[in-house]
């Protein structure tokens, strides 16, 4: 006897499917095809891997063969079960940084190249080149913003390029790229590359809203930067302090790398050179928790270099920038 | 509060007839609206529903309902309840689709999500009666962008 199902039941089991096992299911019919393949799937599958926390966490290992050589490899991790491997895959383009991810593409930028940035979604395994993203839920699309060394921005969208350039008086000093936190409706990026930047440090933040950069000079001394809720969230240095007071953290809150925030307002993160190993506060407990990943029997050659968390999605802006130079 | 029980009488598509405690069997969003508009005379109609269906959901419901019951200890019913053959689980998916359970259906299509998930097109299709309406052409063309998730 065969199963007859409904197109709400049948919508139900496929937006529970692994990424992989709908990839392989769209050529099962072209009912299957289409229903996969359709937006409002695409987005309901997103929406429900955030809901039930379905998060993947990315581990970048680098080994320096030589100068030149760089292999670069990936390891996804559950944020939940640390200890559970997902899979292993290699990086689109080498030598490269992540910069964000959001709504499981990640950004990435390559090493050296100062305007190269690759769009990679890991779940369907597909990269393109472009520039920066964030989403817009005005118009239910992505906004792909290009960014360059003196915080030119192009953005475009619907597939078009908007040519409005917003430019930001620069200074003189630090011109890097910078590390961008992409969040809901905003992509803002520091001068600075580490992740505490002090008190006259600019944020420079993108409002896609009201399409305008605006300039953000913290009043507090130190915060760090994190995607919080969709929001922006930052953390001021007094919270840390109450963080960290009674714990070994206070000598190393420079170099605590904070990873995710939990639903449940759990910090997730990490402390530089304790590679095996996330910590876990939980500010109503007061308590941190210290989980072990699976080490890999090759971690201690090799650096673990960044790391970003991740959902699963099947989406990819459908997005030609060739010729737009 | 015994004395506030009702009982509803449920008619299945092949004229067998449930007796049942109204609490458990408004677990139905469907039988429940039709208790709160107060269309209810004797007996409620399942057309949709046969007998043998029926009693494993109110296996499910009972089990469901009943007081003072640990989360461990349902899980462990959950676990054996959805381990059935594929034609009963095909009944009560619809079942619980048309007596609008959701709590039921969710489980039950997570117990279809795990069946067929590492499955290729072809067993898909054999499982669930489909027809492959691509001409070959187009299946590879299909299967040739997303190589990698076949291997």
């Amino acid at each position: 006897m065969s199963l007859i199902l409904s197109d709400d039941i049948l919508f139900s089991i496929l937006i529970s499917l692994p990424v992989k096992s709908l990839l392989c299911f769209q050529s099962v019919s072209k009912l299957w095809n289409i229903i996969i393949s359709d937006n409002k799937f695409n987005k309901a599958y997103c929406d429900q891997s955030r809901a039930l926390g379905r998060l993947k966490f990315l581990l970048l290992y680098k080994k320096c063969a030589s100068r030149s050589k760089h292999v670069d490899n990936i390891d996804f991790i559950e944020l939940k079960y640390p200890q559970v491997f997902i899979e292993k895959q290699l990086l689109p383009q080498k030598s490269s940084n992540v910069i964000c991810s959001h709504d499981g593409l990640i950004l990435l930028h390559e090493h050296k190249a100062y305007n190269t940035f690759v769009l990679w979604n890991p779940s369907i395994r597909q990269h393109k080149i472009p520039c920066g993203l964030c989403y817009v839920s005005t118009t239910d699309d992505y906004k792909i913003i290009l960014i360059y060394r003196s915080f030119y921005l192009q953005s475009l969208e619907n597939e078009k390029i908007n040519y409005s350039i917003w430019s930001y008086n620069e200074d003189e000093g630090s011109e890097d790229i910078i590390e961008g936190i992409s969040t809901d409706e905003v992509v803002s990026e520091r001068k600075r590359i580490f992740r505490f930047v002090s008190k006259n440090s600019i944020i420079i933040h993108f409002n896609v809203k009201s399409d305008e950069l605006e300039d953000f000079i913290g009043e507090i001394e130190l915060y760090v930067l994190s995607p919080l809720n969709g929001c922006l969230g930052l953390c001021e240095t007094d919270k840390w302090e109450l963080l960290v007071k009674m714990h070994w953290i206070k000598s190393h809150v420079k170099s605590i790398k904070v990873l995710y925030y939990t639903k449940d307002g759990e910090i997730i993160f990490q402390r530089a050179g304790a590679q095996h190993f996330f910590s876990n506060y939980n500010p109503r407990k007061r308590a941190i928790f210290i989980t072990y990943y699976r080490p890999l029997p090759y971690i201690r050659s090799w650096y673990v270099h960044r790391d970003a968390t991740c959902l699963d999605s099947l989406s990819f802006p459908r997005l030609d920038t060739h010729g737009q130079d | 509060m015994s004395s506030s029980t009702k009982f509803l009488t449920l008619k299945t598509c092949d004229d067998k007839k449930f007796v049942l405690d109204e609490a458990i069997a408004v677990r139905s969003q469907t039988i429940k609206n039709m208790v709160e508009d107060d269309c209810v005379s004797n007996v409620i109609p399942l057309p949709n529903v046969d007998s043998k269906t029926m009693t494993k959901v109110i296996e499910y419901w009972k089990k469901h309902s009943e007081e003072g019951i640990s989360k461990d200890m349902l899980m462990d019913f959950d676990k054996a309840f959805v381990k059935v053959h594929h034609s009963i689980l095909h009944a009560l998916i619809l079942a619980a689709n048309f007596l609008n359970d959701k709590e039921m259906l969710d489980m039950m299509c997570q117990e279809v999500v795990d069946r067929i998930k590492g499955k290729t097109p072809e067993e898909i299709r054999k499982e669930f009666d489909i027809k492959n309406d691509f001409t070959p052409e187009e299946e590879e063309e299909i299967r040739k962008e997303n190589a990698w998730a076949f291997e």
